[in-house]
């Protein structure tokens, strides 16, 4: 990813979610939709905290978050890319991964409205046949 | 050679009767970016003062470099770049004189650094300072702190007169000169979004004590709102550990947290019975919770 693409990031400092989750969320999301591709260089930490004006820390610790869990590799004198060791059977999961948290809060708002099961599963199936 | 910056061990300053700080214990990793937050009079002034020796603490140690606070060596007062919380003097001066007054202190001074940051700032410099509004004023004091360079920056409410674009160019400076030359920085505020940008860490003070220290994510994953809906009435005794506030009725109860984890919320809602609904606050929800 080139310097140009960090506009693709939308970092909001005053959200309840922490910076560093939402730099890991998107980087994750912009991995399992092809936007960044296997060997894809990630803007560095510096550029990034100066352009957003975040602390460089934070951005360090998601960079470091997301290499721990094999979807960057940190390369000498280049910085961080995006892995190529991803991609094959897991790719799927890793994507379901991502969706999980807006499934709970869907299920999570359901029940708050009293929405059965059975209906919600309906509801979900109507939507997937007309939108997609 | 030490790696804390600072180091402040069991500090208490009394005015009279009253503790302006009490107990405070701070410790600073060198190249980070430390934000004390608290409302006016909490004490955030009193423990910069204390920190630069300038005021003279009722007891406890305090290390700058490694150097006693009260005793500053001049080789680590030059190392530290302090803008007070309010301006005062020099009215009669022209901008760029005092600067010039400022610079025959340190051995160091570089004028580049000023006349580039005087120009990218917008500053008259031969606009005398006695006419400049406030926030120009501050952005002086900023700038004036700047010349010599300094390993540390102590920042007291640097921005609170600056408009939003300022401070966030004032912010975007502090953050590449942390980023680029590993710079140290304490600033207390009260504006907490510039404080979520801005700070890796922070603590929050209440009647001169530190209530919290914590790695800004951390404090936002660790402190949630539960918003708790049953049918039937709740228990008098709610089974929540680590409670902050609580707002209730006889089934609903809005319960502040510390020390959330997602095993949490479905334990209380089987052991309840009941719906709970998790909610992220940001650091001036977390602020409102936690110093009232």
């Amino acid at each position: 990813m080139v310097d140009e693409n960090m506009i693709m990031l939308n970092i909001a400092p005053s959200s309840g979610i922490p910076i560093y989750k939402q730099i890991i969320d998107q980087v994750k999301r912009m991995i399992a939709s092809g936007y960044l591709l296997p060997g894809d260089e990630l803007p560095s930490v510096r550029n990034v905290a100066s352009r957003f004006q975040v602390n460089p820390m934070t951005i360090s610790k998601a960079y470091s978050l997301l290499e721990a869990t094999g979807y960057l590799e940190r390369q000498r004198g280049k910085g961080m890319l995006v892995s190529d060791k991803q991609g094959g059977e897991k790719e799927m999961d890793k994507r379901i991964n991502i969706l999980e948290p807006a499934i709970k809060e869907l299920i999570t708002q359901a029940k708050q409205l009293a929405i059965p099961k059975d209906k919600l599963k309906i509801i979900i199936e109507k939507y997937i046949e007309e939108k997609l | 050679m030490t790696t804390k910056a600072i180091s402040m061990k069991s500090v208490t300053k009394k005015y009279g009767k009253n503790s302006a700080i009490d107990n405070v214990d701070l410790e600073l990793d060198k190249g980070t970016i430390f934000g004390l937050i608290g409302r006016n009079g909490a004490g955030k002034t009193t423990l910069i003062k204390c920190l630069l020796g300038v005021t003279k603490p009722d007891e406890g140690e305090i290390t700058i470099f490694g150097d006693p606070a009260w005793d500053l060596s001049v080789a680590t007062k030059h190392r530290i770049g302090y803008v007070p919380q309010n301006i005062v003097g020099f009215s009669w001066m022209k901008v760029i004189d005092l600067m010039e007054y400022t610079g025959a202190f340190y051995d160091n001074w570089d004028g580049k650094i000023i006349d580039g940051m005087i120009d990218e700032w917008g500053l008259d410099p031969y606009a005398k300072i006695g006419t400049l509004s406030t926030g120009e004023r501050q952005k002086v004091a900023i700038i004036q702190a700047m010349g010599h360079d300094p390993d540390l920056y102590v920042l007291d409410e640097p921005v609170a007169s600056l408009d939003p674009s300022a401070r966030r160019a004032f912010i975007k400076k502090i953050i590449e000169l942390n980023a680029d030359q590993q710079k140290t920085v304490l600033f207390s505020t009260h504006i907490t979004s510039d404080m979520e940008r801005m700070a890796a860490e922070i603590c929050f003070i209440k009647n001169g004590i530190i209530q919290f220290r914590r790695e800004l994510g951390e404090l936002k994953e660790s402190i949630v709102k539960l918003n708790i809906h049953s049918p039937i009435p709740l228990p008098e005794d709610l089974p929540i550990k680590n409670i902050i506030s609580i707002e209730r009725n006889s089934k609903d109860a809005i319960v502040t947290i510390d020390n959330y984890d997602e095993g949490i919320k479905s334990k209380i809602e089987r052991a309840l019975n009941a719906t709970v609904f998790v909610e992220n606050m940001n650091l001036e929800d977390i602020f409102m919770e936690v110093i009232k």
